[in-house]
């Protein structure tokens, strides 16, 4: 009864060809009266598509501006029949987008969009991400030096690790609103390793050299900081260990630390 | 060179400087908890963040504000250190629209889960959620789609809201919604349906006036037989809203002005249930801050003219 009405008005509503649905099926569930029940199942149809496709502009603003809003609504319509909205919560709708856009023919020509729109989910998960008290240098007081390299540093929950192979720090940033300067993208640096921090409420998105990138992924990946240290001199011998950490503490990218032994008080 | 761990030893006392110990910042603890009772007689708007600045910078005399619950599920940032802020300063009320009590699913007990962090961390004056559906089968449409409204669906409503008021401990409120459809199904009135699910769950009404207007518009039935049908001591909140008309039928967009039929309604409402905290509604086209003020202003000015012994009775209390 009433689940079969539910499961057939949504299945109705995302029916690929809509005008074989909407004259069987809709008619036997909706009223007519001054409007026909397929007319009034297309204004909710209407709704609920411009709902979904909103949501996906303000997730994916960079997006919509590199490929323009005729084809951006054209590529989410076909991600929203292909993907399901999996909450009441919208906040929750748009995650599988960058790789919708890797898998998407549609999009070949723009073989960076994925990565730029990962950035932009990046954004989105940093900007909900928790809160967490700034790094407390007390609690590395008690560490005796010899214990220093076993210490595991821990990284504030907004922050997100980006490789690709295509400048999107630069992409992302020509195509903000505000950006007025000239818009040249040098295409022959060899990519991008991307971090995404928010320091109180502000989200910082930045290319960092590849050991620091290394170095932080290390961290996030709960090794101990000599491992980390090593992953990042592998890659650039003249990595700076001590200027990163404490770059990375006074930005809020490093938030706490732990010996294995049990949280530092 | 040297191996990564001789450099990484001693490194510590270089960047161990008093003047990058920072203090703490102090937790700021919720203020006292508003009741039903503080917002009474009073008018409120829905906050959006566009109007964030705005509303800190005049801080204007309203009852109470409104938000989307489900727009502060985050974990933390920019959101809920807003939120925080206003709380400090107004009553709160929790708008949800996402929650879904008329599907067939299950309860999505993430989503409960999450309300009641919000809940309990905002201490709000009312909780609200609407009388519909959003999805079905895990799949969700992110629209308030209608009911058909049958006995089938009273009992199952009536079920999820009892669910929802056991597991967060508070009483809610269930909102009528606008349509555009009506079930072949139905056989109740919808305005005996939601006074039969707030008897019945102990849950309070969120009369939304323009959507009785646009329904009745809609669906060809006299608004004010349903604002006469609607016991006066279940009504926790009003909502006005604009909407918009395409020549063939009414929208229930909230991207415009109140219309004056919806005022006229609103009056009757008022006389009918007294002084009911209302809230200006204003999500799609947001103007400047100061048109949703003057809308509180005139909605106030109503409510003015409503005899203060006419307060509804809020006493009713949680069913669970
Ligand atoms: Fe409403």
């Amino acid at each position: 009864m009433l689940p079969d009405l539910q499961s057939q008005f949504v299945a109705s509503l995302f029916a690929q060809d809509a005008a074989v649905t909407d004259s069987a099926a809709v008619d036997a569930l909706v009223r007519g009266g001054k409007l026909s029940p397929s007319r009034r199942l297309a204004i909710y149809r209407h709704n609920v598509f411009t709902t979904l496709t909103g949501a996906l502009r303000d997730l994916y603003p960079v997006t919509e501006s590199i490929v323009g809003a005729p084809f951006f609504s054209h590529l989410a319509k076909q991600f929203i029949h292909a993907t399901p909205s999996p909450s009441g919560d919208l906040n929750m709708f748009g995650r599988e987008w960058p790789d919708f856009l890797a898998a998407c023919t549609d999009a070949d020509d723009l073989p960076y969009l994925h990565d730029v729109a990962a950035l932009e989910w990046a954004w989105h998960m940093a900007f909900h991400a928790a809160d967490r008290p700034r790094f407390d240098l007390l609690k590395l007081a008690s560490v005796p030096p010899e214990q220093h390299v076993a210490l595991r540093f821990t990284l504030h929950p907004s922050v997100l690790l980006i490789a690709s192979s295509f400048p999107i720090v630069r992409i992302w940033e020509v195509n903000q609103p505000d950006y007025v300067d000239e818009v040249a993208i040098n295409w022959e640096v060899p990519g991008d390793f991307v971090l995404v921090v928010r320091d109180d409420v502000e989200i910082k998105i930045q290319s960092v050299p590849r050991a620091n990138f290394e170095f932080l992924r290390a961290i996030q990946n709960d090794a101990s900081f000599d491992v980390a240290a090593e992953k990042a001199f592998e890659a650039d011998a003249d990595f700076d260990l001590q200027g990163t950490l404490l770059a990375a503490i006074q930005s809020n990218v490093i938030v706490d630390v732990r010996l294995d032994s049990g949280h530092l008080e | 060179m040297p191996s990564p761990n001789t450099r990484a030893l001693g490194f510590l006392n270089l960047i161990y400087s008093a003047e990058m110990i920072e203090t703490q910042a102090a937790k700021t603890a919720t203020p006292p908890a508003f009741a039903i009772a503080d917002i009474a007689g009073t008018v409120g708007i829905g906050l959006r963040a566009p109007h964030y600045q705005a509303m800190l910078a005049q801080q204007p005399a309203l009852g109470f504000l409104e938000v989307h619950s489900e727009n502060f599920f985050g974990d933390g940032g920019q959101p809920l250190k807003y939120l925080r802020a206003f709380r400090a300063i107004y009553p709160m009320s929790l708008h949800g629209v996402g929650l879904s009590i008329g599907s067939t699913d299950k309860l999505n007990l993430n989503h409960l889960q999450k309300l009641k962090r919000l809940a309990d961390a905002i201490e709000p004056a009312l909780i609200s959620e609407h009388l519909c559906w959003v999805g079905v089968n895990g799949r969700f449409v992110n629209d308030l789609l209608p009911l058909p409204y049958t006995a089938e669906s009273l009992r199952h409503v009536i079920s999820h809201v009892t669910q929802v008021q056991d597991f967060l401990g508070r009483r809610i409120s269930v909102e009528n919604v606008s349509s555009y459809l009506e079930f072949v199904d139905s056989d109740i009135p919808e305005w005996a349906f939601i006074q039969e699910v707030s008897d019945r769950a102990g849950c309070g009404i969120l009369l939304d006036v323009n959507n009785i207007y646009v329904n009745a518009m809609n669906h060809g039935f006299d608004a004010k037989n349903y604002v006469d049908a609607i016991k006066p001591g279940s009504v926790t909140e009003i909502h006005l809203a604009g909407f918009q008309d395409t020549g063939e039928i009414l929208i229930d967009t909230h991207g415009d002005r109140i219309s004056s039929e919806v005022w006229a309604l609103y009056a009757y409402t008022l006389a009918r249930l007294g002084r009911v905290p209302t809230l200006i509604e204003w999500d799609s086209d947001l103007p400047a801050l100061d048109v949703l003020l003057d809308e509180a202003k005139r909605a106030g000015a109503i409510m003015q003219q409503v005899p203060a012994s006419l307060h509804p009775t809020q006493r009713r209390t949680h069913a669970a």
